[in-house]
């Protein structure tokens, strides 16, 4: 999994996780999103999922990665970048589904 | 393929005219008998006869091959004969979808070779969950140009076949994996996506957990459930989000969704309203038929979901 992680002027440490790059334009599963929920790094501040470039997002994979992130007490913040308004609807969903417990 | 049709103990499955979403019902009533008496692992022979095939849909290919691959697979076809449809041109239609391929039959006559079609995807087999993502954007994009899927729908159409095969994977334990196919129909500005198992089926997956066991004393209802919002057999209450979206979407896009399971049916029309039908499958079967001509995309399902503002754009939690 390609990540990058780069430290800004505050030297808050940001990871940004480029999904197109590694897995490809369609994301599905719960295999394949507990490997990307693997990859976020709990010492940084902020992790970056940039969605540039995705065409699909199941929700079993949505929920693996990014409700089951929501619901973590310990990690780091959580900014999702340049998904279509059909991914960006879908995460959003995930999350709430899992925080509303 | 030495049976004697005058046997009276062969099954004889009479195809009938016509193979398709509408017709589902009888071509479950002719497969029945060697449906069954495979769930009860009894050995069967059978003659699948097709000659009358007049015309057939990726959900009639797709059950025909599934029901009889599952006999081959679990060793329980001891003998079996296909009489192959009369009309040359549902023969090559058969050929060009795998149909004949799928069941190691050898045509007695070689077909002439046709172009490869741009708007049918083959019966094709998937293994294991790793094959999933390519198999199913190679299905979803066989269906763009006569679709005429804009990005869109595509993504809409390979997040929910997705996770109608992952449930195969993760639920079913089906002796054939999953079987797929799927058509697009310019003129009746349809397409059909089917996908098969012949696995343990729906109730029996939701019977482990407790809280649903009142609720599913038949398949029909156990279906019904399923199609509700949260409804798993893991135990997560967060999860078992894959049939309700699939189903939402379809009821947006006015289109048609089927799911027969174990000894229930379940077919939502284009108006949204729910049939039950009691019909006998040995594992799971799903028809997705959406219209090619109305927008299909999931974010009035998922728009119900409240969220802190953080722009439009970006999301942040």
């Amino acid at each position: 999994m390609a990540t990058m992680t780069s430290t800004s002027d505050s030297a808050q440490r940001v990871q940004t996780i480029r999904l197109i790059d590694e897995i490809g334009a369609d994301l599905s599963g719960r295999t394949l999103g507990d490997t990307v929920r693997a990859t976020v790094d709990p010492s940084v501040s902020e992790v970056v999922f940039d969605c540039e470039g995705l065409g699909s997002m199941s929700p079993s994979f949505a929920d693996e990665v990014f409700g089951k992130l929501a619901q973590e007490s310990q990690r780091p913040a959580i900014r999702i970048v340049n998904a279509t308004p059909d991914i960006l609807a879908l995460i959003r969903f995930a999350v709430q589904e899992r925080s509303a417990s | 393929m030495a049976v004697d049709p005058g046997d009276a103990d062969v099954l004889h499955v009479v195809v009938p005219e016509r193979v398709t979403f509408g017709t589902v019902g009888t071509v479950l009533e002719q497969l029945e008998p060697s449906l069954r008496s495979a769930e009860a692992n009894e050995p069967c022979r059978l003659v699948l006869d097709m000659r009358a095939v007049k015309f057939c849909s990726p959900t009639g290919i797709t059950l025909l091959a599934a029901a009889m691959e599952d006999l081959y697979r679990r060793g329980l076809l001891a003998e079996g004969a296909i009489r192959i449809p009369n009309r040359q041109f549902v023969l090559q239609y058969l050929e060009r979808m795998n149909f004949f391929k799928e069941l190691e039959v050898n045509l007695p006559t070689k077909l002439k070779p046709r172009k490869k079609s741009k708007k049918l995807h083959p019966v094709t087999h998937i293994r294991d969950e790793g094959e999933v993502a390519s198999v199913v954007r190679g299905l979803v994009e066989t269906l763009r140009p006569e679709a005429k899927l804009d990005e869109r729908a595509r993504g809409t159409l390979v997040s929910c076949v997705s996770e109608v095969v992952e449930n195969v994977f993760y639920h079913a334990g089906s002796p054939i994996d999953a079987l797929v196919c799927a058509q697009a129909n310019s003129q009746h500005r349809r397409a059909e996506l089917v996908i098969a198992d012949t696995g343990r089926g729906i109730k029996e997956a939701l019977t482990g957990v407790e809280a649903y066991r009142g609720q599913i004393d038949n398949d029909c209802a156990a279906i019904r459930l399923a199609l509700e919002k949260n409804v798993t057999n893991t135990g997560d209450p967060h999860r078992g989000i894959g049939l309700w979206v699939v189903s939402e979407v379809i009821r947006s896009n006015g289109g048609e969704l089927l799911i027969l399971s174990k000894e229930g049916g379940v077919r939502i029309g284009p108006n949204g309203d729910m049939n039950v039908f009691d019909h006998f499958w040995p594992g799971t079967l799903v028809v997705i038929e959406f219209k090619t001509d109305q927008p299909i995309d999931t974010v009035a399902v998922y728009g119900s979901a409240e969220f802190p503002n953080y722009g439009d754009d970006d999301l942040n939690f």
